[in-house]
């Protein structure tokens, strides 16, 4: 079998040029295939942690069935003890409270349906950095006698308004009962996540409270951990100390972002089989060439006593080592890409438009965990395997005195 | 004299079903150890169909092939192959080696499919190459080599297995006649220092000349055998 694999690997070598092609076809298909993956894997992470970072947050808190329809008469009560639980525990990092209702926002020429969110400014930064996104104007601070407003940039432009401008909000309280409110604009902010951008605007929780007749009642906890992996862990201990509250992670507020990722990882090593799938064709082909050039070549081994077991190990070795070559090359070439990429980040700003609309930010930084090798490497073994099986047995098919009188 | 080939009224018929080409009607011959024996005929009249029968590459449509009293038409395709190593030495017109191994390496090869040692392997291949010529040779590839040299590393390699005769069809056909000379030479020496049967095809007359029987094949029949001293 040594001897076998000896001519094999130097049977590589006899076309140069053909084996470069195979060589080049399989480094730049890996490059491709575990490229692409990796810019997959990191815009899904970039979006997952988007959505977390700036909306979801890791836990959040409600009152039972608030959520199936954000029923305004659904209310945590207890704010201050909740407060006192969430300040002396140490694994969370900040926490804000919101009160919120669905409303009209009306300019002077035009109306939008949207979500009017209640927030303590400084606590609404600790968690999900609002003011970092802020584009126009100012975030909240000082207001006059008509309490601010925030809104969306892009809401902000359909309603044709701009900073300093008045807005009125109209929105039913608990009784039914249709308030209007006038509210300047302060500021325009601006995610990532345009669509979120366009159907919510902030006000200060107090005056949203007053409209509302609310004292210290809120809709809403969201809780920020100082380590995400300690979801799981502080999990069950949130959940027993609000024992009459719905305490949930981001993965149970928005559970398809959670199998999003899962599939996410399916449909990336997908592409990576298509990849190999097409190779694989490339390469039964190139074999296939080989072996029927080889036509007397191989009924000469079998005419002098070369069993067919050695035939077919021939044909096996010699794809698998074109193939097994090319790989580190292309994997290294994967790997530089990733690493340098996940440094400096890719920048998709030309495309911006599609990213944001998306909520994902347009520089990405590719991810690939290190376990993703070894099982590139097992696919190229397996393909080098497929694509050689069939010129294999047209080898060992061949027969001696009919390959040797093609001469 | 021991008898090594027997062969039966042996007849091959190419595409029973279409065309039939009627390639062996029915061909009797006794080769012995030690022949020094050549096939000669015109083109088409069926020496390397007798060629490649003898050496169980193909089947034949009737009759029997005896080889050292075993009838290789009863073997089967796996087995033919084994007893193709162990018994036959094969020398073709061309393309006769590894194009990516050496000369020695060449030799070599078919001793390994033996399953011989290493040390008998490298030993009996340098001294196969020496005996024919070649030992400068040892260590270069197919490319490097003459025609001539070529064929004569095929004869060293088809005698590498220790075979009980060696088949050639047409070893010299792609020679010019100084090697074509050199190389019966080295056959010649073989034959009768070793006592190595040889059988060989040629439509070379100078070929013919060196050869101490002569089976002349017509139309797929034995035409005439004729034995010289
Ligand atoms: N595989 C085959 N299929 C069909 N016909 C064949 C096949 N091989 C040989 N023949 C025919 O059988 C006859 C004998 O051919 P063979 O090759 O044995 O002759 P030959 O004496 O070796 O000729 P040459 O001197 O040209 O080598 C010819 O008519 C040839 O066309
Ligand atoms: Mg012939």
């Amino acid at each position: 079998m040594w001897t076998i694999a000896k001519i094999a690997w130097r049977n590589i070598w006899r076309n140069k040029l053909r084996s470069f092609a195979v060589f080049a076809s399989v480094a730049l298909g890996l490059w491709a295939g575990i490229f692409a993956t990796s810019l997959a894997n990191g815009l899904n992470e970039q979006r997952i942690s988007n959505v977390i970072d700036n909306q979801l947050s890791h836990f959040q808190i409600h009152a039972p069935g608030f959520r199936d329809n954000f029923e305004i008469n659904k209310v945590i009560t207890n704010t201050e003890s909740i407060q006192q639980k969430l300040d002396s525990n140490p694994k969370v990092k900040a926490y804000t409270t919101r009160t919120m209702v669905s409303g009209m926002v009306s300019s002077a020429s035009s109306s939008k349906g949207v979500q009017i969110k209640g927030i303590i400014p400084e606590n609404e930064n600790a968690v999900v950095n609002l003011e970092k996104f802020m584009v126009e104007g100012e975030y909240f601070g000082k207001a006059g006698r008509t309490p601010s407003i925030i809104l969306g940039k892009t809401l902000a432009d359909k309603l044709n308004v701009k900073v300093r401008k008045k807005l009125i909000l109209k929105f039913q309280d608990g009784n039914n009962e249709v308030i209007a409110a006038a509210f300047k604009v302060k500021g325009l902010y601006k995610t990532v996540d345009t669509r979120n951008d366009e159907m919510t605007v902030f006000i200060e929780q107090p005056k949203l409270n007053e409209l509302l007749g609310f004292s210290d009642e809120v809709h809403e906890v969201a809780i920020l951990l100082n380590d995400i992996n300690n979801i799981e862990t502080i999990s069950p201990d949130l959940k027993a100390a609000f024992p009459n509250l719905l305490v949930e992670s981001w993965k149970e507020v928005f559970p398809g972002l959670d199998t999003a990722d899962q599939l996410q990882e399916q449909t990336s090593m997908l592409l990576l089989y298509i990849i190999m799938l097409a190779l694989c064709f490339g390469i039964l082909n190139t074999m296939l060439m080989v072996v029927l050039e080889r036509v007397r070549e191989f009924g000469m081994l079998m005419a002098v006593g070369m069993n067919k077991l050695k035939v077919f190990f021939m044909v096996m070795f010699e794809t698998i080592f074109l193939m097994l070559t090319a790989t580190p090359v292309g994997l290294a070439m994967a790997w530089l890409t990733v690493w340098y990429f996940s440094k400096f980040g890719l920048d998709f700003s030309g495309q911006s438009e599609g990213f944001e609309s998306m909520g994902i930010d347009p520089i990405v930084y590719p991810v690939l965990t290190y376990d993703y090798y070894p099982k590139v490497i097992m696919l190229v073994v397996a393909a080098a395997i497929l694509s050689a099986i069939y010129p294999a047995i047209r080898a060992v098919r061949l027969n001696p005195a009919e390959s040797i009188r093609k001469l | 004299m021991k008898e090594i080939i027997s062969i039966q009224n042996l007849e091959k018929i190419y595409n029973p079903t279409k065309v039939a080409v009627h390639a062996l009607r029915g061909v009797n011959l006794s080769v012995n150890e030690g022949e020094f024996a050549a096939i000669v005929g015109p083109s088409g009249s069926g020496k390397s169909t007798f060629l490649n029968l003898i050496g169980g590459l193909d089947n034949p449509t009737s009759g029997k092939v005896i080889i050292g009293g075993n009838d290789i038409s009863k073997l089967s395709a796996n087995q033919l192959i084994e007893f193709r190593l162990q018994h036959i030495g094969f020398v073709f017109q061309a393309y006769n080696l590894i194009p990516v191994l050496t000369s020695k390496e060449n030799v070599e090869f078919i001793m390994l499919m033996q399953n011989r040692s290493i040390k008998e392997r490298e030993e009996r291949a340098i001294s196969l190459l020496k005996a024919v010529g070649l030992e400068k040779e040892i260590d270069r590839r197919p490319v490097e080599l003459s025609g001539g040299q070529q064929q004569r590393v095929a004869v060293a390699r088809a005698l590498a297995s220790k075979p009980d005769f060696v088949l050639a069809d047409e070893p010299t056909a792609n020679l010019d006649s100084k090697s074509a000379e050199n190389l019966l030479d080295i056959m010649e020496r073989l034959n009768q220092e070793e006592g190595i049967t040889f059988l060989f095809s040629t439509h070379d007359a100078r070929v013919v000349k060196r050869a101490r029987r002569v089976v002349t094949l017509e139309d797929g029949l034995i035409a005439s055998d004729e034995s010289r001293s």
